[in-house]
């Protein structure tokens, strides 16, 4: 029994913790017996990012026969705190957040009788705390009560401001003359992180490619000997974003190799000296190398084929009251590397389509980043779906686009318009290929919301087919309105030089609008480096002696005749 | 009868003189007309010209639109062409214009422009380079573009190639810096295969 009187204690506790700046407050308090609670000061309250956010109370019982109790002490999520899921809770009556409470005590055994978890609250929300500890210890004891999360969340530093002791009645409790002020100091113990890309995966004679390293935070004593390339050179590190850093990659001459990557290392820190956890770039290809050609003595290198996209907009969309006059405008647009000649524009029910601007140097050939309009009017005395096929020409490559639209004839109803753009990462791959990524844009430049909206390629298969759910889909409706973008991606291996078609389709009022994108990959599509030209002609010598001789001649035979005269 | 003789002979001299200089201009080797269709020497004044060039700004690259060279008085348009059927780059149309390879890299990108001329012509009209291996070391080359810009190239060496040699550093090259190399025929006229001995190619470096 004696050792019952001094061990078996029972406390109640009530747990506080976190609060910021200076609102929050908690109570403790004494239950059915004699002596102080208190709780000890900021020492004792931490915050350890490394694992998760963690915070921990230590309360100090300096006298024995007192058991504390909870008071449903309030306090506030502080800034910077990062819930797994925002959403404030109805619930406030009850903690919090996706972890679970503990208590322990250094002499007796602790027992956690609410550990209310897996609430979730939002950062500022007010809420209040109901976790009640009983602890059987030794006196005096220390009694440790933590709240560990589960998720690794950032934690900023704030402050807890801890009101305590409020005897209400239970036993001589000796009140804390004022709330302690505990700071708390978020130690900054996550790793620095860092991603290499690279904008040129596949490097060709006479090609670098920029190389960008994006930190996580900003780094310190990261420098050009932490990065480690392969069968190249990485020039001078331009760190005036300290966060996106960039530098210029340089391949070695005359090599061939399919498999390479950056990697940077782990000899530097963020500002509180956490070591760096490095990475690898993608992976890149390299040819710097000749070969000879089969002819024409020269050397082969690749050509890039061009890309266009066509956007075509009828005007009116609809003809509610019957047959009349349209006009189709399209927008042709060099959206690849190099100029595209030789363009034509060939409609199935609507002609002429003449250029009505955007040449502006005239010179025919569809520049990079140079947008053409196109228009061409026609009468409909029917509802019409019209199809255009653009074709233009680059280094011996076409590129081809197709544009359709619909318009109603005799009915209200306004047709769907969807447009879907398709770009590679890269336009040439050396042989034997490798990896595309196609990036498809999809989007409504029509007056009515596309429903069923679905995306596929012919020789991609990553594509969803029928969208769900794109983060683009701004209001959450499903429905992809002239507003909203949606984006897209599919990576595919390629071995050989592959066109592929890309398809979008959406719906409104009963009809379908569909679009296609299509876009060349070359793989180790080569030409010759040309002989030299031939521009020269016969040199003036070549001439001259015709009209010498011939004069000589003839003034020979003058001299003869003059001699022979006076002779007679 | 003597006067009689030297009146005939004298008659023979100024017929046969007026015949000589008729066939002189039938074969061009004296002809007022052929003057050279090119932007000649009479036609740069080589100070306005680079106080001109002073005044532009040097921005980036468009497609090129002529080609000047002071130091040998040179003003041409340029034309783009690709290859031949026998894979040869392709030339310009006459004896006035300059042709870029419009395959290749753009003046004022990184890499080798490439653009060619004729040097001589049929009935010996002047062509535009025929005094390209005039060009020197430090000799400026202008490549007006078609925004109006204007790009500057100094030229840093010359040679001489065979007409079927390698001519992978004309057209390529891999130090990221922007070239101008600028081709014309140059040694003896080959009757055989109807084309110069060899290819003189000037190398230029972006200023």
């Amino acid at each position: 029994m004696k050792n019952l009187k001094k061990i078996c204690l029972f406390f109640v506790f009530t747990t506080l913790v976190l609060v910021s700046s200076f609102t929050g407050y908690q109570t403790v308090q004494a239950v059915g017996g004699q002596g102080t609670a208190t709780i000890d000061g900021a020492a004792n309250v931490t915050v350890d990012q490394a694992t998760s956010h963690k915070f921990t109370v230590v309360l100090t019982i300096g006298t024995s026969g007192i058991t504390a109790d909870a008071q449903n002490p309030t306090f506030t999520i502080p800034a910077g705190f990062t819930a797994p899921d925002a959403t404030p809770v109805a619930n406030a009556g009850l903690v919090v957040a996706d972890g679970d409470w503990s208590v322990s005590a250094a002499g007796g055994i602790c027992t956690v009788e609410n550990p209310t978890a897996g609430l979730t609250v939002a950062v500022g929300q007010l809420i209040t705390v109901d976790v009640t500890t009983t602890c059987t210890v030794a006196v005096p004891d220390t009694i440790t009560l933590t709240y560990q999360g589960q998720s690794a969340s950032a934690m900023a530093a704030t402050a807890l401001v801890i009101a305590t002791a409020d005897d209400i009645g239970w036993g001589a409790v000796t009140p804390i003359a004022a709330p302690p002020t505990i700071t708390v100091i978020a130690t900054d113990v996550t790793a620095p992180t860092v991603t290499v890309t690279m904008d040129d995966a596949a490097l060709n004679i006479g090609d670098t490619s920029l190389v960008t390293f994006t930190f996580s935070e900003t780094p310190v004593g990261f420098t050009t000997a932490d990065v480690t390339v392969a069968n190249g050179s990485i020039g001078a590190i331009d760190a005036s974003n300290p966060l996106v850093q960039t530098a210029t990659y340089t391949p070695t001459n005359s090599i061939t190799d399919a498999t390479n990557v950056i990697s940077v290392g782990t000899a530097w820190t963020d500002a509180a000296l956490n070591t760096g956890v490095g990475d690898d770039s993608p992976n890149y290809t390299i040819d710097t190398t000749t070969s000879a050609s089969s002819g024409g003595g020269g050397q082969f290198i690749s050509l890039v084929p061009p890309l266009i996209d066509v956007v075509k907009i009828p005007n009116p969309l609809s003809l509610p009251a019957g047959g009349g006059p349209v006009t189709y405008t399209y927008t042709l647009s060099n959206i690849g590397t190099v100029p595209v000649t030789n363009i034509t524009m060939v409609g199935d029910t609507c002609n002429p389509i003449a250029l009505a601007s955007g040449d502006n140097n005239n010179n025919a050939i569809l520049d990079v980043n140079e947008i053409w309009t196109h228009r061409c009017s026609t009468t409909l005395s029917a509802t019409h779906t019209n199809i255009v096929t653009t074709t233009g020409w680059a280094n011996g490559i076409s590129a081809v686009d197709i544009a359709n639209a619909t318009v109603v004839v005799g009915l209200p109803v306004v047709p769907p318009l969807i447009h879907v753009v398709k770009k590679p990462n890269i336009f040439v791959l050396p042989a034997p290929g490798g990896t595309v990524t196609y990036t498809y844009t999809v989007t409504n430049p029509g007056t009515v919301p596309l429903s069923n909206v679905n995306i596929t390629d012919n020789k991609c298969t990553g594509l969803p087919g029928r969208v769900l759910g794109h983060p683009g889909d701004l209001n959450k409706n499903s429905l992809l309105e002239n507003n909203e973008t949606w984006s897209f991606t599919c990576q595919t291996n390629l071995t050989q030089t592959t066109t592929n078609t890309g398809t979008a389709t959406g719906d409104a009022n009963n009809l379908t609008a569909t679009d296609f994108a299509l876009a060349t990959v070359v793989v180790n599509t080569s030409t010759v480096v040309p002989s030299l030209p031939k521009t020269g002609f016969p040199p003036k010598e070549e001439n001259i002696p015709i009209v010498v001789f011939l004069s000589i001649f003839m003034f020979s035979s003058l001299l003869c005749i003059v001699w022979k005269q006076q002779n007679v | 009868m003597q006067p009689k003789i030297s009146l005939i002979w004298s008659w023979f001299i100024v017929v046969i003189t007026g015949i000589m200089f008729y066939l002189l201009i039938v074969f061009g080797i004296y002809s007022p007309q052929n003057t050279p269709k090119v932007k000649s020497a009479e036609s740069i004044n080589s100070l306005e010209f680079l106080e001109n060039i002073a005044s532009l700004d040097q921005i980036s690259s468009g497609l090129p639109i002529r080609l000047i060279i002071p130091k040998i008085f040179i003003k041409a348009n340029v034309e783009y062409v690709g290859l031949t059927p026998s894979g040869a780059m392709d030339v310009p149309k006459g004896p006035a214009e300059v042709a870029w390879y419009s395959l290749g890299t753009r003046p004022g990108e990184k890499g080798n422009a490439v653009i060619a001329g004729h040097s001589g012509w049929r009935n010996n009209i002047p062509a535009v380079f025929d005094n390209l291996h005039k060009l020197r070391k430090g000799d400026k080359i202008y490549i007006e573009g078609e925004k109006g810009e204007i790009l500057t190239f100094i030229v840093r060496e010359s040679k001489t190639y065979k007409p079927k040699a390698n001519a992978y550093d004309v057209f390529i090259s891999n130090d990221g810096l922007a070239h101008l190399n600028l081709i014309t025929c140059t040694g003896f006229w080959n009757k055989i295969a109807k084309t110069h001995s060899d290819r003189l190619v000037v190398f230029a470096d972006r200023e």
